[in-house]
């Protein structure tokens, strides 16, 4: 049996000294899990070494820990996969172990955190319990089958906290909702027997630390042990509140992604001047009348705007004229039109959750070796794309409102 | 000798605000004599904020850019992270139902174009990993003329060629999330390690909550002690 | 001094239910669990929740499979309440948001399980006791304000007035080691089953029995003690849980020679025949050579289409992948029986009341008997429900009609007592409280399980006793406050070897076989003799004393 030595973080808070260190060796089999290790220690060494842990088999959610820095499950992660982990940063097969009570939440003692005052009371922040719309039916609520495994993805979370710990936005940003809470809301929000859809949504996209606070790093989702996949809710609340329910939040979360869209549906690449500006101001009212908050918001930018260009890492100044991008050649921005048209009709969301993936067609060759010869096509010159500025030369519009259409809705105003 | 010839898609931002990212790539693709077919006509990879609004969108646009580079023959290449992640994102839709794929199919058939699942053994790769997976570290090692010697450098990655690792293909290449140092070792340069490496740069939420964003970047780029000496980032 | 009309001990989804339904008839609950209530072990329970809701299902025929199942050892007045009552709860439970599985027309569809002549057991994907747990849990936090949770206490004892009446219990704050008097008019025992007497088993690190110890202690019998459910299907080696929805959704079992086994044993039913039955074929297979190596056989999933594994078997496909290194879709898994489910407990009537006035239990930690001999898949779960609710209900009543008596502050004084001379136990005098507790696992599960006999129980028993009289030396490393977790240890096993003591003294005496009690020198099932419950109560020397309850018709 091999020996694995485990490398705790350790804190006890009776003797008043701060963590400390503390390396255990166990033998054990290579297919048992780290909590296994943790409990041997317990067991023989020291009984004094704390972890939350019951079930042992990934569902009680007890065991929240970082192993090698991951949030993850001690019971759901093999010793002998943890030692691969450990050997690999390091590049010394003898390297420790290294476990670590739940990030971004205060620690109790050794691997136990306090729950309570983060998790659970975010979790209690998004009113985490079904509303109906009137009195229930004599029987069950007729839904589509679809919906229920839809929500079923979200009620598969244990509220283990692995999540919450590996949440970079909630590093930042403490008050953050953050993924457990919000992937709890759309348990609700998903779920068609609940009445208050839209209440939850404005309420989560008017809170500075809702929704629009998630900075897309997939750091939950890889940290979830049971699929639930958390960014992938906060995207789907997203295109619920910004699009379903109409909804225009305090961070400016919809514009950016409404000014995203349109630029590319225009432009086919991002002009990022345009951005910027967009997502702040938009169209002709946007500019005319601009908020505070984007008043704010685009002034704030000026400084690494300027930055940019002192230090020479933006090196052409047109690059920051909204507009001044180019276009796709030819009649490629029409087929990407065409594109926009076909998607925006049918806006089908494929849920892999529900639907699953089909089996992979065994490949001809695992080999990465590409393709060999060309077709031709899209051959482009390299050189003229090697320095920066010189492509958008045709496309320049004479001023940045030049290329902006201004949203349906102002159409009255003009 | 062009031993490696590829599709290649520059993304939005090595046109716009950093020029460099293909730049610097076009000059060592050329040294390495890996031949690169620019897709002009491909289109933005949406970034994850196309998927924001309307999921079928994001999945259409990449279809089409997969497309185009399955019209030239060859695989695909990319040098930016978020390219990598929101394009492998909407592969995996795409390839997890058929009939969804047809149906987005539809909206490129004008242009002649489809999306074949596995052709040919077709695949998407950011350049670090073309760099590594293909071309060798080895071979890249004997290309050095001037090795980075004393330099320290600190590698990071940007979220989505991290994250999620079932979905970019760490299953097969598990050492993904080591590539950069091994690169700059090969280039004769000091990696090192800081904790920040594998965090988000906070770019996404930028305009929603500055604060949030700015935080973000300062810690991944925080000084830990391992920063003894000025080291710069690479990106 | 926390005081309620109703306190709820244990928090899974009998504690949860209880409490919910006491504070609707608007008394003061309070609600304690060893661990945050949403990691009790109810959320491993896979399969579903069995109820006749469909046309063409009646409550008499689930009653029929029911008493059947439990080897005709079940008391049918009780089971006709729960089988009755089932299909209300599970529109209940629908109605506050448990995401169950629907049919095309998006109406509540059903899977097969073992032992029930129609398919009537709902289901949410195989998470059924998570996806319910948690939307209980959701309702607590949505009463707050009724029912005040204390989540991370770990109840030491219950504690009885000069009448013999339950007036509270004894709690620590595992967060800070602080001991409190809970008062309390009426005190629900759901503190569960009791797998952890035996190792390896289904069943979490917290199913210590808790409850029935301390119901014993206060002098209520126990019942049915001799009844331990092995699950069919465990993973070998560690024990896990594979869910008996598998072979609902059509999973075959085979032996090392790839035959499909059950034909010779349950020719009808083949592996949806009940676990008892099921547990011994697979047990016998191994034991006449015809296993795998390690000591098992296997579940063959790879017959059910993938779509189907998909949708309603995903947390096997994660188990196998996560814990046995095994694509159930792809291969079979090597499984074998485990130590799963404890049908008897504390003895109760039908409104889930002990003998001991103002002391009721209900779920795994109780014994109405509805279970029997053996506990059909998919009707624990309705168990905790039906008995929590009707238990909170009947607490709650009884508060309203009863003034609160002050509970003695010398059961808080004898628990501390006990705790501060456990943690300042010198080391010289015995061994570790782990050494001991690992030593009953292997004890009960080599001797206490599938098939029995004399003199392995006799065995059993023997140590047991032994490691009774040892454990007032045995030591813990701890000696802080703070989430002590040593202390608990120590307390947990003086209760689990109280419940192996009664479990052995049944099992020796009920000279038949019946159930899960398999005596292989007692093959015959022996109606004349035995069709009654053995009831247990400590006598003065702290033995268990054996006395009969008929079974009700």
């Amino acid at each position: 049996m091999p020996e694995y030595t485990l490398k705790v973080r350790r804190y006890q808070p009776e003797t008043g000294e701060g963590p400390y260190w503390q390396e255990f060796k166990v033998e054990l089999d290579p297919d048992l899990s780290v909590l296994d290790g943790l409990l041997k220690v317990r067991d023989e060494q020291d009984g004094s070494l704390v972890v939350r842990c019951s079930c042992r088999a990934a569902i009680c959610g007890s065991c929240g820990t970082k192993i090698n820095g991951q949030s993850t499950l001690a019971c759901k992660t093999q010793l002998g996969d943890a030692q691969h982990g450990a050997g690999r940063r390091a590049q010394d097969g003898t390297a420790p172990i290294v476990v670590e009570p739940m990030g971004n939440m205060p620690v109790v003692k050794d691997l136990v955190t306090d729950m309570e005052s983060t998790h659970w009371e975010k979790i209690r922040r998004v009113t985490p319990w079904l509303l109906p719309e009137g009195d229930p039916p004599e029987r069950e609520y007729v839904v589509p089958p679809e919906s229920m495994i839809d929500v079923t993805q979200s009620m598969a979370c244990i509220q283990c906290g692995a999540c919450v710990s590996a949440c970079l936005s909630m590093e930042a940003d403490p008050e953050f909702v953050g993924p457990a809470a919000l992937a709890k809301a759309y348990r609700f929000v998903g779920d068609p027997r609940d009445g208050q859809t839209r209440e939850r949504l404005y309420d989560l996209a008017q809170d500075p630390h809702g929704i629009y606070d998630c900075t897309h790093c997939f750091q939950c989702v890889d940290a979830c042990p049971k699929g639930v996949a958390p960014m992938d809710q906060i995207m789907r609340l997203r295109r619920k509140a910004g699009h379903d329910q109409d909804i225009d939040d305090v961070n400016n979360g919809r514009r950016h992604e409404t000014a995203f869209t349109k630029i590319i549906e225009r432009k086919g690449t991002l002009d990022e001047s345009l951005l910027l500006q967009e997502s702040y101001a938009q169209g002709f009212v946007g500019k005319l009348m601009p908020t505070s908050g984007a008043i704010k918001g685009l002034l704030g930018s000026l400084p690494t705007a300027i930055r940019g260009l002192r230090t020479g890492k933006m090196r052409s100044l047109p690059k920051l004229i909204p507009g001044v991008h180019h276009k796709l050649p030819g009649d490629a921005q029409q087929h990407v039109k065409r594109a926009y048209e076909h998607a925006e009709e049918h806006r089908e969301e494929l849920n892999l959750y529900i639907t699953g993936e089909e089996e992979i067609e065994p490949e001809a060759d695992e080999a990465q070796e590409p393709l060999a010869s060309a077709v031709g096509g899209g051959r482009q010159d390299m050189d003229k794309v090697t320095e920066g500025g010189s492509e958008a030369a045709g496309e320049a519009a004479p001023t940045p409102e030049a290329d902006v259409e201004p949203e349906p809705d102002e159409e009255g105003d003009r | 000798m062009a031993d490696l010839k590829l599709a290649y898609w520059p993304g939005c931002v090595s046109r716009g605000f950093t020029p460099e990212l293909h730049g610097s790539m076009a000059l060592v693709a050329d040294r390495l004599g890996i031949e690169l077919v620019e897709l002009d006509r491909a289109n933005c990879c949406g970034a994850g904020v196309i998927a924001e609004h309307n999921t079928e969108l994001a999945d259409t646009l990449n279809a089409r850019t997969f497309a185009l580079a399955q019209s030239t023959g060859l695989a695909m290449m990319n040098i930016c992270s978020t390219c990598q992640g929101a394009q492998s994102e909407c592969q995996q839709r795409l390839d997890a139902d058929s009939a969804y794929r047809a149906h987005i199919n539809e909206a490129l058939a004008d242009e002649g174009l489809e999306y074949e699942k596995g052709k040919e053994g077709w695949t998407n790769k950011n350049f670090l990993w073309i760099l590594v997976e293909e071309y060798g570290l080895d071979r890249l090692r004997e290309q050095v003329t001037r090795p980075l010697g004393e330099l320290r450098v600190g590698p990071f990655y940007g979220c989505y060629i991290l994250r999620p690792k079932h979905r970019i293909g760490y299953e097969d290449h598990p050492d993904r999330d080591l590539y950069l140092e091994r690169l700059i070792e090969a280039l004769g340069a000091t990696p090192v390690e800081y904790d920040g490496a594998r965090k988000c740069c906070g770019f996404p939420v930028i305009t929603m909550n500055r604060e949030t964003s700015l935080r973000q970047r300062t810690r991944s780029t925080r000084t830990p002690t391992a920063w003894s000496r000025p080291a710069r980032s690479a990106t | 001094m926390p005081k309620h009309d109703v306190l709820v001990i244990g928090a899974g989804l009998a504690g949860q239910r209880a409490a919910l339904a006491a504070a609707q008839e608007g008394v003061a609950v309070g609600i304690v669990s060893k661990v945050h209530p949403v990691r009790s072990h109810s959320n491993a329970a896979q399969g579903g929740i069995n109820a006749a809701l469909q046309e063409g299902d009646s409550w008499e025929s689930h009653a029929f499979d029911t008493v059947k199942g439990s080897d005709y050892l079940g008391d049918q007045d009780a089971i006709e309440i729960m089988c009755r009552e089932a299909p209300d709860e599970i529109l209940h439970l629908e109605h506050l948001g448990v995401t169950f599985h629907r049919n095309d027309e998006g109406r509540l569809g059903t899977r097969a399980f073992g032992g029930a002549s129609q398919a009537r057991t709902y289901y949410v994907a195989d998470i059924t006791g998570q996806a319910i747990m948690h939307v209980l849990y959701e309702q607590l936090m949505k009463y707050s304000g009724q029912i005040s949770r204390y989540e991370e206490y770990f109840t030491t004892r219950l504690v009885l007035d000069g009448d013999g009446q339950c007036v509270g219990a004894v709690l620590r704050n595992v967060a800070d080691g602080a001991m409190e008097l809970f008062e309390a008019k009426n005190v629900i025992l759901a503190t569960g089953g009791n797998g952890q007497i035996w190792r390896p088993s289904t069943n979490a690190l917290i199913c210590t029995g808790d409850g029935i110890a301390m119901a014993y202690r206060a002098g209520a019998p126990l019942m049915d003690m001799e009844m331990i459910q092995y699950h069919p299907t465990t993973l070998a080696k560690k024990g896990f849980l594979i869910t008996e929805g598998a072979r609902g959704e059509g999973a075959h079992l085979l032996n090392a020679q790839g035959e499909r086994f059950m034909e010779r044993y349950a020719p009808n039913k083949m592996e949806l025949a009940s676990r008892d039955v099921v547990s011994r074929a697979e047990q016998t297979e191994i034991n006449e050579g015809r296993g795998f190596d390690d000591g098992t056989v296997a579940l063959d999933i790879t017959v059910v289409p993938r779509k189907r594994i998909h949708e309603a078997l995903r947390e096997i496909v994660l188990v196998g992948r996560d814990f046995a290194g095994v694509d159930i879709t792809r291969e079979p898994i090597h499984i074998k029986p485990g130590n799963h489910y404890t049908m008897g407990g504390v003895k109760t009537d039908v409104h889930g009341a002990t003998t001991v006035p103002g002391l009721y239990a209900a779920g795994e930690v109780a014994c109405v008997s509805v279970h029997g001999g053996n506990r059909l898949g998919a009707n624990s779960l309705l168990d905790t429900l039906i008995f929590g609710r009707r238990a909170g209900e009947h607490a709650a009543a009884r508060a309203k009609q009863i003034d609160a008596a002050r509970p003695s502050e010398a059961a808080l004084r004898d628990s501390e007592r006990e705790i501060s001379e456990l943690i300042g136990r010198s080391h010289d005098g015995g061994r570790r409280v782990s050494v001991l507790r690992r030593e009953l696992g292997e004890t009960m599960d080599r001797f206490v399980a599938v098939f029995r006999d004399e003199e392995g129980i006799q065995t059993a028993l023997d140590r047991v006793k032994a490691l009774q009289e040892e454990l007032p030396r045995a030591y813990i490393d701890d000696r802080g406050t703070v989430f002590n977790q040593d202390v608990l240890g120590a307390l947990e096993l003086g209760f689990m070897l109280d419940q192996a003591e009664a479990t052995c003294v049944a099992a020796l005496h009920r000279t038949e076989s019946r159930g899960a009690q398999y005596r292989t020198d007692f093959p015959e099932r022996n109606d004349d003799e035995w069709l009654k419950h053995i009831d247990l109560t400590p006598s003065d020397d702290g033995t268990p004393e054996v006395s009969y309850s008929p079974v009700t018709g």
